[in-house]
């Protein structure tokens, strides 16, 4: 009987053991350039995939270094996602180097996330004289939510073909993931009024904000009934601003900030006194009020220029995990507006 | 809204005037709370129809709002993906290097043909490297060169030219199984696999140059590469290189011949944290002993410390690292060349064994996004008598004025037992330029 019993028990936990690592080889291993492109594997994937990223949060995404053991972590990959545009160079590197041919590029296990997103600030002169620039325009689509929904939806196109059981799965989880969106981003009594389409249309006209501004619902401006990121936003709306590269074009977009300059007198190159002078006596004459930083610059430049401008300088992190606490798209949102709040409350200094 | 709420009042108290006399006692007159709900239900009715008639006026402005004129831009829409082709599409990726060195020193500095360097400018160096996938398994790339040993004369060559086999058409690459075939710089040490203009510093080490060649060796060949299993720690990877090379164009056995030499290189890498990672290399060449020569046998040892932080840091880094060789070589002994000595009398050109050692250190810091500065210091023995030293002290600073564009100023002090270069002092200017298509990243300190 006891034998029995024991013969039994061992039986259930070998299943059960077998089962548990089934599931577990099962889930789909998934790596990503970027932090931010894992918190969106995160939301429309669940728990079918197993998903690591190669950058971290506060590093430069243009300048990751393609080391052995990011090659490493890329080896048992069965779909590699990075964002375009240019931006992630060293993954192809990454991706050769790992010899796991999975995810080498033109396969099915590699991912183009920004596939199919019009991008902003495509040059129209592809020269060297024009800085370091990417020919494709702007890679930084992800500070757009609107856009972040579009790239999650390109992963889902991703894992639907390694994974094609987990279709209903992922399709399920975007749309889902896409309403919480929507939500977050304009408060669900705007989205009840004028519809998430339109409200796209127009933030990507760049006419949101005129549109809220200049139209009343019930003897009030429709602004009013924003909610969400776009509600809380509106103490820095209609702000002028620098950034120190390239980066918040989509953000700005959505969010009404108007960018009149960079620190970088062209991108990836330094500024010299003259251009640093030029742009010291402009934001005077333009009214800017912020420089944004993204975080894993010095921000010794931008302070000097904030300092002879009155300015405020506000140190962002462009990608998921770039702060302690911001570990998925949404508190990423979160934690840009509030933090753009923030600066724009304490006006302009000097 | 209160206008018609007191006429109606009005008119009810009126009517109740009027009428009562005529009715005389028979219908109770209403009571005053009576006369109060009928007022409530009154205004109730009116409110209700306001409410209807704003959530009328609502709906009516919220069908306009969404029927007003769409966005202008035409940014709302996806753009299509580019789908012109041209007959250029499928060419190679091509960049260009220049490297220009002026230099200063206060001996007469001479290269292997003779020729005087000293006090002279020269285009160095042109490299043409053209890169493209060949298909879905391999990359091929060319890179052709132009390099000037004596001011003012080029000669022409293949630098490298090889194709990289990064995937079997039969099976998956065991272990990430990759094969490079053609002509490539083999990977003894750690800067050998450096082209010149990629280098920290504007010359290579005196122990690349002893041991290796002026500017390291390159040789045709066959080299695998794979991954050496290190599940225990996932912070670190181990990397292996088997490479089958021509024999010769090497100071150390530099007899072209067609025997076969043999390098292995296993490498591993660590990271510590976020900011700090470590890499230690050991390499091995062999060229078997063959009709008339000897074995042919050196070793190295690299390391590389560096440190690049992420946070505010996109723009600090600091290396610290060097290379020892050695050789475990035996060298022909004989007063007159080896073939006269041979046909003089068979038999009497003795070996003697040898154990040439020297190292190289250096560390290197950035300042900011456009300056670097280091110092390398090199002590060798020569091959042809260990007992002789060469030692250089080379401090440095690199200045970027892009990505593209470097200007390199480099002292360099030597101290020698050859008595020709001994005290020499040479300051060297050098300009580096890249244009085309962009190469992976440019900073030798992120590679």
């Amino acid at each position: 009987m006891t034998r029995a019993f024991i013969i039994r028990a061992v039986l259930l936990a070998s299943v059960a053991l077998t089962a548990t690592t089934a599931g577990a080889q099962e889930k789909i291993q998934v790596v990503t350039t970027l932090p931010t492109l894992r918190a969106l594997v995160e939301e429309v994937g669940g728990d079918r995939v197993d998903v690591t990223s190669l950058a971290k949060g506060d590093q430069d995404p243009h300048t990751v270094t393609p080391t052995p053991v990011l090659m490493r972590r890329t080896r048992e990959a069965d779909l590699l996602i990075e964002n375009g545009f240019s931006l992630e160079l060293w993954a192809d590197e990454v991706a050769n180097g790992s010899g796991n041919s999975k995810i080498f590029r033109g396969t099915p296990g590699r991912v183009v996330a920004g596939t199919g997103i019009a991008a902003l600030e495509v040059p129209s002169v592809l020269s060297r004289e024009m800085g370091d620039i990417h020919p494709q325009g702007n890679p930084h689509v992800w500070l757009d939510p609107l856009l972040a929904k579009q790239e999650a939806g390109n992963i889902v196109a991703g894992l639907k073909r390694i994974d094609p059981q987990g279709g209903a799965y992922y399709d399920a989880r975007l749309a889902d993931f896409s309403q919480r969106v929507d939500v977050a981003l304009f408060g669900e009594e705007l989205l009840g009024l004028i519809g998430v389409e339109k409200l796209t249309r127009l933030a990507w006209s760049g006419e949101l904000h005129e549109f809220l501004t200049s139209n009343q619902l019930g003897g009030r401006p429709l602004i009013e009934r924003a909610g969400g990121w776009l509600g809380r936003a509106a103490p820095f709306a209609g702000a002028k601003a620098y950034e120190f590269h390239k980066v918040w074009a989509y953000f700005a977009r959505v969010f009404d900030i108007e960018l009149t300059g960079t620190i970088e007198e062209r991108p990836g190159i330094p500024p010299g006194p003259q251009y640093l002078r030029d742009i010291i006596d402009r934001a005077g004459a333009e009214g800017v009020s912020l420089i944004l930083v993204d975080n894993f610059y010095d921000p010794k430049l931008p302070n000097n220029v904030a300092r002879e401008t009155g300015a405020t300088v506000v140190i962002l992190p462009d990608q998921v995990d770039g702060e302690p606490g911001v570990s998925t798209y949404f508190q990423l949102m979160d934690y840009l507006v509030d933090t753009l709040v923030a600066a724009a409350s304490e006006g302009p200094r000097g | 809204m209160c206008g018609p709420f007191i006429v109606r009042s009005g008119f009810v108290f009126i009517l109740l005037a009027v009428i009562s006399p005529v009715f005389g006692q028979s219908p109770p007159a209403p009571t005053l709370e009576e006369l109060q709900a009928e007022l409530d239900a009154l205004r109730a009715e009116n409110q209700e129809r306001i409410a209807d008639l704003e959530a009328q006026i609502e709906a009516l402005e919220i069908q306009i709002l969404r029927a007003s004129a769409e966005p202008s831009a035409s940014s709302a829409a996806s753009s299509p993906a580019a789908t012109q082709t041209t007959f250029n599409a499928l060419n190679p990726g091509i960049s260009v290097v220049g490297n220009f060195l002026g230099r200063v020193d206060n001996q007469p500095v001479v290269n292997a043909d003779g020729d005087r360097l000293d006090d002279g400018i020269n285009l160095r160096e042109v490299e043409v490297d053209l890169r493209v996938p060949v298909d879905p398994y391999a990359d091929g790339v060319l890179i052709l060169s132009l390099e000037s040993e004596t001011p003012g004369s080029f000669e022409a060559g293949v630098e490298e030219g090889y194709v990289n086999i990064k995937k079997l058409p039969f099976m998956e690459s065991p272990l990430g199984l990759k094969f490079q075939v053609g002509r490539f710089r083999p990977a003894f040490g750690r800067f050998n696999i450096l082209h010149t203009h990629d280098l920290p510093q504007s010359t290579r080490s005196l122990v690349t140059g002893e041991f290796l060649g002026e500017e390291g060796f390159v040789q045709q060949g066959v080299s695998a590469d794979f991954f050496v299993p290190f599940p225990w720690d996932e912070n670190s990877s181990v990397n292996a290189r088997i490479q089958m090379l021509g024999g010769g164009s090497v100071s150390l056995a530099p007899e072209p011949n067609q025997n076969l030499a043999y390098l292995g290189n296993i490498r591993w890498f660590r990271s510590f944290g976020d900011s700090h990672s470590t890499d230690i290399g050991w390499s091995t060449y062999i060229r078997p002993k063959t009709a008339g020569l000897p074995i042919a046998r050196m070793h190295a040892v690299d390391i590389l410390y560096r440190w690049r932080p992420l946070r505010q840091g996109q723009w600090k880094s600091y290396l610290l690292g060097g290379e020892v060789m050695f050789a475990d070589h035996q060298r022909l002994d004989a007063a007159e060349p080896v073939e006269v000595a041979e046909s003089v009398d068979p038999g009497a050109v003795g070996v003697v064994p040898e154990r040439p050692l020297g190292y190289t250190v250096f560390t290197q810091w950035q300042f900011d996004q456009r300056k670097y500065g280091g110092v390398r210091w090199d002590n060798t023995s020569t091959l042809v008598d260990p007992t002789l030293r060469r030692k250089s002290l080379t401090p440095y600073l690199s200045y970027y004025f892009s990505e593209f564009l470097r200007l390199r100023l480099n002292f360099e002090h030597r101290w020698s037992d050859i008595v020709s270069e001994d005290g020499r002092n040479s300051f060297l200017v050098e300009l580096n330029w890249i244009f085309g298509a962009h190469p992976p990243e440019p900073f030798w300190v992120n590679r």
